[in-house]
């Protein structure tokens, strides 16, 4: 028996897709929607690795609801950070959002990880509980015809001093802005 | 039969700050201590330009951490500050100020595709610690195709 190492270097056939510009009611349940451009595509950053999405076989977008191919051979992990908008400078609380599997309206399931995002009034670090150290809701599949929505879960105060899950206005350079990853590995 | 790991063919790699290469201020960069410790030979890091280069595209990311618990402050941090820079560069608020709150988001990590990886201050506030938390500030990289 020969054994020959095999010494390239080894690489993920991946293309990955950024959407952003999230707007959401703040009410439990409540969808999050990307009005990327108006018409779901996502950020032109990199538009190499983009991958190609809304013809036959390939991952759709209608701005707010992912529906996966019917007969893919590709894995999709979907992976966003909401941010917490108070427009008080002081706003404090906190909020979660995560995926839900809506293909059967009667049967939605909550699926992959809960994002937990708090303020960033930062009187509370050395406190725990309601905050996760990686704020991104996660969900990897590839099952066919499955339709994903991001949707918000719950809050500690109702959504009090929230005003928004992403900043719409002129943003200054230390804020931030909402964003949705979608990998696509091959 | 035997076998030789080949750690050379890894498509992934951690890199950390050894604390002796800086970038120099150039606006609207900030001074920043460079990422320059590639785990695999995936990376080499870059003298001249302070960047870790890559043969090929890879997908990485960069947290930072500030090696201060004193003061209050913002830091924006990332590859590239002109394109669409909130939603490729990370944001942290420095803490023990116990004020501000306005915004934040969970995921403080930038974002960058190419072949040369050099993560950066973009804005650091008045009074803020710019020096890093070797410890706790990473990058990572993926090999990517399409």
């Amino acid at each position: 028996m020969s054994y020959f190492l095999d010494t390239s270097v080894k690489s993920l056939k991946m293309g990955v897709n950024i959407y952003y510009n999230a707007t959401s009611s703040l009410n439990n349940g409540s969808t999050v929607s990307f009005n990327t451009s108006g018409s779901g595509a996502p950020l032109n950053y990199q538009p190499t690795y983009n991958f190609a999405t809304g013809g036959s076989g390939q991952l759709a977008f209608n701005g707010s609801k992912f529906t996966l191919p019917n007969a893919s051979q590709s894995i999709f992990m979907f992976k966003c950070a909401l941010v917490w908008y108070g427009e008080s400078l002081n706003s404090a609380g906190e909020y979660s959002y995560s995926w839900y599997d809506v293909t059967d309206t009667n049967n939605i399931m909550r699926v992959g990880s809960i994002a937990s995002i708090t303020s960033g009034l930062n009187y509370s670090e050395g406190r725990a509980g309601l905050v996760v150290a990686d704020e991104m809701a996660v969900y990897t599949t590839n099952t066919a015809n499955q339709e994903l929505e991001l949707r918000l879960v719950s809050s500690n105060n109702s959504y009090a001093s929230l005003t928004a899950v992403d900043y719409t206005g002129t943003p200054q350079v230390y804020y931030n802005r909402a964003r949705c990853l979608v990998y696509k590995l091959n | 039969m035997t076998y030789i790991k080949n750690a050379g063919s890894s498509p992934f790699a951690t890199c950390s700050i050894s604390g002796s290469e800086s970038i120099s201020a150039s606006p609207p960069w900030k001074y920043t201590t460079a990422f320059d410790t590639p785990s695999t030979p995936l990376g080499v890091f870059n003298s001249t330009t302070k960047a870790i280069d890559t043969s090929q595209d890879c997908l990485a990311f960069a947290s930072f951490s500030p090696n201060n618990n004193t003061v209050g402050g913002f830091f924006n941090f990332s590859f590239n500050p002109e394109l669409m820079p909130e939603l490729v560069a990370m944001v942290l608020p420095e803490v023990g100020s116990g004020t501000a709150g306005g915004l934040s988001r969970g995921d403080d990590t930038c974002i960058d595709i190419s072949k040369a990886h050099k993560a950066q201050y973009v804005y650091v506030s008045t009074g803020a610690q710019e020096a890093p938390d070797k410890n706790r500030s990473i990058m990572y990289m993926l090999r990517i195709g399409v």
